[in-house]
């Protein structure tokens, strides 16, 4: 195909997205703001919205202050005392040369040491930390997210959707059924199973704990009912059978125990409140707030939100970063700790800027999270480094962050890039495949 | 005309502006994000910004171009999000055969775009969806025309080798 011919069918693509007009609802909510009017409830689309949620959002949308469209603020005003003094990180420049990397389309770390990344229909695993990879099919489904789940080189999940769903309008009369695809050979073969229910307008995170034991949960999005579904397998995804649900819960998922689950708020573009970070201790039946110091309580989407799911690195010590925008407009992250399971956080670090992906534990003295570049502790987040990083593109957000060890890691900036040496130098993931 | 005449004056103008404007900035961002209900969203979010940033507006003939990026701003702040968790998408988007080719291959590049970067997304995004010169895209990204034809040109082929990949790539399902 020609240059032209290949810019002909770009145009065609986009030419063939035709939205039509903007909603009415769209043009009357913009018609509101623009009328100077006396601080108010916001209008009742995002009330019937509101009214789904806990008991302590409803509070805070009282507290409305302005003509502001998305201004639910908090009455409660996070705690701005970090841990410990740190000076001002400076900003790490990062070569604008380096080899661009193969884009993907989801990754994550094996609990044995290994990585794994999707691109396309492709599954790639890693037991040498990114040295070199294996190649398989792996069933996903086009115009639809990754959910995926590696535990070791041989056992894998999918979750795609199934027969009978609807295309996704934000509508009650959409349709979600969900198939989940398992191999126990490391994708040589796949074998599918209905996970039963309809879970239209939900994103899906899956985690084993091992090759039998596994949850899913259904995270409600905006255009949902509001109801979170927690699925749970106990015979390597053959049955799924709900165990529980939750108003909102997020799907900034991970699992740190047998029966621990975390379910954390993802960020959107207003005010949808997912509960912050909440916690169920039994395998998802019942769901609690994390009480992390100084955001006890609080609902998590336009202005406060999880970039990763907490990570554990055993079912004692764990970290998880939140973001926030406070009421005068600042960025922060906030990193919290627990050596007790969870049952207790602390404040460790606060950083005056925005992480877009979630912090990566190595071990419980080892964790590496993306802001001023690259930042880590190794020494469970008593201080923290800025790591001056060679290899990544320039301008370009880490997305994704994963460590096996203190040295060997993997990055997701555009592509997939590896580290041997705790993140000063990285170089793109040689899978062997065209970019 | 005195600081409130030329205040009310930029209300007016942008009032003016979100008002009869909203159904090209929807168009721009769902061709942007290949995503409706999100297109909505950062519609919402950019007449939010720009109403209140209108302080900031100093020639009134500027006003289309300096909503346009802002909404232009908003959906890349969107597609960095989705990079933490992609959603692709456009399952519910309105196919006019007139606008097309007729090419059954159009479809195709849902997936290949949403691979891209956040910026290749939008610089295709203008150029191919709102058939924008190179000369206005440079203006609404605040960089020089050159930077422009050259970042056009990687990202048609790192589009073009995204979709090699996708084609090579076997299917399971």
């Amino acid at each position: 195909m020609t240059d032209d011919e290949f810019e002909r069918q770009i145009r065609s693509h986009y030419r063939s997205i035709d939205p039509g007009p903007a909603p009415q609802w769209l043009a009357d909510r913009i018609a509101d703001m623009l009328v100077p009017v006396p601080p108010r409830l916001v209008s009742s689309g995002w009330l019937r919205t509101l009214l789904a949620v806990t008991a302590t959002a409803i509070v805070v949308v009282g507290l409305v202050l302005g003509p502001r469209l998305y201004g639910v603020l908090s009455g409660q005003q996070p705690s701005r005392e970090p841990a410990t003094p740190q000076p001002t990180p400076t900003a790490t420049p990062r070569p604008s040369s380096a080899p661009s990397a193969a884009a993907i389309d989801a990754a994550g770390t094996i609990r044995s040491g290994g990585l794994w990344a999707v691109q396309g229909s492709t599954l790639l695993t890693s037991t040498d930390a990114g040295a070199t990879w294996q190649h398989s099919p792996i069933p996903v489904a086009s115009g639809y997210a990754v959910t995926a789940f590696v535990l070791d080189p041989d056992h894998a999940w999918s979750i795609t959707p199934g027969a009978g769903s609807t295309p996704f309008n934000g509508a009650p009369t959409d349709v979600l059924h969900l198939v989940a695809h398992r191999t126990t050979d490391g994708g040589k073969t796949w074998h599918d199973a209905n996970v039963p229910g309809n879970f239209a307008g939900t994103s899906q995170s899956v985690v084993f704990i091992d090759q039998d034991n596994g949850y899913l949960i259904c995270s409600a999005m905006r255009h949902s009912s509001g109801v979170s579904t927690v699925l749970r397998t106990v015979d390597g995804g053959q049955i799924w059978f709900v165990v529980g649900t939750g108003s909102w819960l997020g799907s900034m998922f991970t699992v740190s125990g047998a029966s621990t689950l975390w379910a954390g708020a993802e960020q959107e573009a207003g005010p949808v409140g997912h509960p912050l970070l909440d916690v169920s201790r039994d395998g998802g039946r019942t769901w609690s707030d994390a009480s992390l110091p100084g955001l006890e309580g609080q609902t998590g989407g336009g202005t406060l939100w999880l970039p990763g799911p907490p990570a554990f690195a055993d079912a004692l010590h764990g970290f998880v970063a939140v973001v926030l925008t406070n009421p005068d407009g600042s960025p922060e992250t906030r990193i919290y700790r627990t050596g007790d399971g969870g049952r207790s956080w602390s404040l460790v670090r606060t950083f005056a800027e925005q992480a877009v992906g979630g912090l990566a534990v190595a071990d419980a003295d080892h964790v590496f999270i993306p802001l001023t570049g690259l930042t880590a502790t190794d020494n469970g987040g008593a201080s923290w480094q800025t790591i001056a990083t060679r290899g990544l593109p320039s301008g370009v957000d880490i997305t994704w962050l994963g460590f096996v060890d203190a040295l060997h890691g993997a990055a997701q900036a555009g592509g997939l890039y590896v580290s041997r040496d705790g993140g000063r130098s990285w170089q793109p993931a040689a899978f062997g495949l065209v970019p | 005309m005195d600081g409130a005449e030329r205040a009310g004056s930029t209300d007016t103008i942008v009032r003016d502006l979100l008002l009869s404007g909203v159904d090209e900035a929807y168009r721009l961002a769902t061709r942007i994000l290949h995503d409706r209900l999100a297109a909505q969203d950062a519609v919402q979010e950019a007449a939010l910004r720009a109403w209140e940033s209108r302080a900031s507006l100093r020639d009134p003939d500027t006003a289309a171009a300096w909503f346009t990026k802002i909404v232009v701003n908003v959906c890349r702040d969107e597609l960095r999000r989705r990079g933490r968790k992609p959603r692709v998408v456009p399952l519910a988007l309105t196919t006019d055969p007139s606008q097309t080719d007729g090419s059954a291959h159009s479809d195709e590049l849902s997936r290949p775009i949403a691979r891209l970067k956040p910026d290749e997304q939008v610089l295709l995004g203008l150029r191919f969806g709102r058939d924008l010169t190179v000369g206005q895209i440079a203006t609404y990204l605040g960089v020089p025309e050159g930077t422009v034809k050259s970042r056009l040109h990687s990202s048609v082929a790192h589009l073009r080798a995204a979709l090699d990949a996708e084609r090579r790539a076997p299917e399971v399902i």
